[in-house]
């Protein structure tokens, strides 16, 4: 039994059970509140909506970082390789609520520009960390690999990214974390996510709402990070 | 048969190798000795292109390597090097497996030439799961080697694998690798700049020093008449009477004779060295030689010159 996915999916399956009838409890911590529960949209459509985005935005982010990673690191694109690393160094530290503001201006409201932002944000941990895991390969694996008749791109799929692995896998659950967290600011721009309790209760001054995106999005953030551990734990494995 | 004609290599300014032409014949076991920077490994390279000569060419069997797809020609060449170079993330089988793979040989094919070079390598067939970095730096070493020899290539290259280890695991991976050689008949180009791995391992020793060859025959040549200053100055020093011992065996300086019974006794394919060594511990000037009656070997014939 794996906890770090057990517990994170029982609380998630719980909360989602409880929440369309936890208006008493609500009640009894905030007695102001006219509605304690928010309904507009149902709290499992909200987190399947939250979900699919933050896992179409993280897997393009995912390829594309490994890509240009792999490309920038190949001999012949060695003059990229400094840009590349500045711009995934630098970017991380540009809030993703830039680049989201950034976005609307180029599709509009909606789902679409936090996909852009979400994707865009997400690419730099993993080409950040795919760099130096490519870099770190140790110099003799690739010597033997080059001696013993490997290809370069099979070099690459056999020896450079399953050594790098670690790096990029913490790449990717640094990317996917901060994903499930930003997707929620995606509802300041109309789409609709886990944010929009968050931002309706913001803006509406009502606290429970507030508390029950929170507690769906920790939860989610949770799931995910365990079942990220788990598929590191599977790749790492794999050469026996 | 690998043959280098008039090679040369400069990298930058100087001159790595500088118009080098050497033969090494099919099943050889050829050393290429000389002082760190001389230029040892650029030539090795030269046989599966890791490096392209400037000027000069490599053949095999006559044919120009520069006529065979880079891939393919290191796929048909066995590669060790001290580093190893072990896959970190693969298992020790996986790791022997890696060119048979590359090949394209079916799964049970690979498995049974694991088993088999595991064995001829005398690693114990518990560890074929165990990941490179719970091994010994001399079982790493041995499976570096039957990594280099797993697609049964009829040339491996060998650049100083074993320069890394202690002496006692070293010695050992040489006689075992004496062994293997002899065993299956592949051509081996083997680099060190070690005098007395050199002495120890080649059928023939190719002296190289600034990019040259200074001198190119059997250890016994090379003891015996050095051809310059520089050589003598490798191959001798104050155990060159003992480097002589070693490279000749029992089997090579017995004589008739007769001594009397409970006289120890060495086996004919030890070395000269190891003759003397039991002859001073037993303090005895003549000793009785295994399974040739009526042969013995003794100081005199020790000292006689070589024949
Ligand atoms: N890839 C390379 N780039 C630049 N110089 C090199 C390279 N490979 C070898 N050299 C130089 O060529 C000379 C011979 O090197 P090498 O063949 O490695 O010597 P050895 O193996 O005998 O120690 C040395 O001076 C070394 O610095
Ligand atoms: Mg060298």
């Amino acid at each position: 039994m794996n906890w770090r996915i057990a517990l994170p999916a029982l609380a998630l399956v719980a909360l989602l059970l409880w929440l369309p009838h936890s208006a008493p409890a609500f009640h009894a911590m905030f007695p102001a509140l006219g509605k304690p529960v928010y309904l507009r949209t149902g709290f499992g459509q909200l987190v399947a909506i939250h979900a699919g985005i933050v896992l179409l935005a993280s897997a393009t982010a995912v390829l594309v970082g490994l890509a240009v990673a792999a490309l920038v690191t190949r001999p012949f694109a060695g003059s990229l390789l400094p840009t590349a690393n500045a711009v995934a160094v630098v970017g991380q530290t540009i809030p993703p609520v830039a680049v989201l503001v950034l976005s609307v201006p180029l599709l509009g409201f909606g789902a679409p520009p936090t996909l852009l932002a979400l994707t865009v944000y997400g690419v730099l941990p993993v080409l950040g960390q795919a760099i130096a895991g490519l870099r770190s390969v140790p110099p003799d694996a690739i010597a033997a690999a080059d001696g013993m008749g490997y290809g370069p791109w099979r070099r690459l799929k056999d020896a450079e990214l399953p050594l790098a692995v670690p790096a990029i896998m913490s790449g990717v659950r640094l990317s996917v974390i901060v994903a499930v967290g930003t997707a929620t600011i995606g509802s300041t721009v109309g789409a609709t996510t886990l944010g929009s309790p968050i931002v309706e209760g913001l803006v509406g001054n009502n606290p429970a709402y507030v508390v029950q995106g929170a507690l769906l999005v920790a939860a989610l953030a949770m799931l995910f990070d365990g079942l990220l551990e788990w598929v590191e734990r599977r790749v790492t494995s794999r050469g026996r | 048969m690998i043959e280098f004609s008039n090679v040369s290599k400069r990298f930058g300014q100087g001159e790595a190798v500088d118009g080098v032409s050497l033969q090494i014949a099919s099943g050889e076991l050829f050393v290429l000795v000389g002082p760190s920077g001389s230029g040892k490994s650029t030539l090795l390279r030269m046989i599966n292109r890791l490096v392209e000569p400037d000027e000069g060419s490599v053949r095999i069997d006559g044919k120009d390597v520069r006529d065979t797809p880079a891939t393919d020609l290191r796929r048909g060449i066995g590669y060790a090097i001290q580093s190893v170079g072990l896959f970190p993330h693969w298992s020790v089988a996986r790791n022997i497996g890696t060119v048979p793979r590359l090949l394209g040989w079916s799964n049970d094919r690979i498995e049974a030439r694991v088993q088999e070079l595991m064995a001829m390598l005398e690693l114990d067939a518990g560890i074929a799961t165990r990941l490179p970095a719970e091994l010994s730096g001399g079982q790493q070493q041995r499976v570096g080697v039957a990594r280099a020899m797993a697609a049964t290539p009829a040339i491996v290259l060998m650049d100083e694998p074993f320069g890394a280890l202690d002496p006692v695991t070293r010695e050992k991976l040489q006689h075992a690798f004496r062994r293997i050689h002899a065993d299956t008949g592949t051509t081996v180009v083997f680099v060190t700049h070690d005098m007395d791995e050199a002495l120890q391992l080649g059928d023939r020793i190719a002296f190289i020093d600034g990019g040259h060859v200074r001198q190119c025959g059997t250890p016994l040549e090379l003891l015996l008449s050095p051809a310059d200053e520089v050589v003598r100055g490798f191959v001798g020093g104050a155990s060159a009477g003992l480097r002589l011992l070693s490279v000749r065996k029992v089997r090579d300086a017995m004589t008739p004779g007769s001594v009397a019974d409970g006289t120890p006794s060495i086996n004919a394919d030890a070395d000269l060295r190891q003759a003397l060594s039991m002859m001073v511990d037993s303090r005895l000037r003549t000793l009785r030689v295994d399974g040739a009656d009526g042969q013995v070997i003794s100081l005199d014939g020790l000292l006689a010159p070589p024949r």
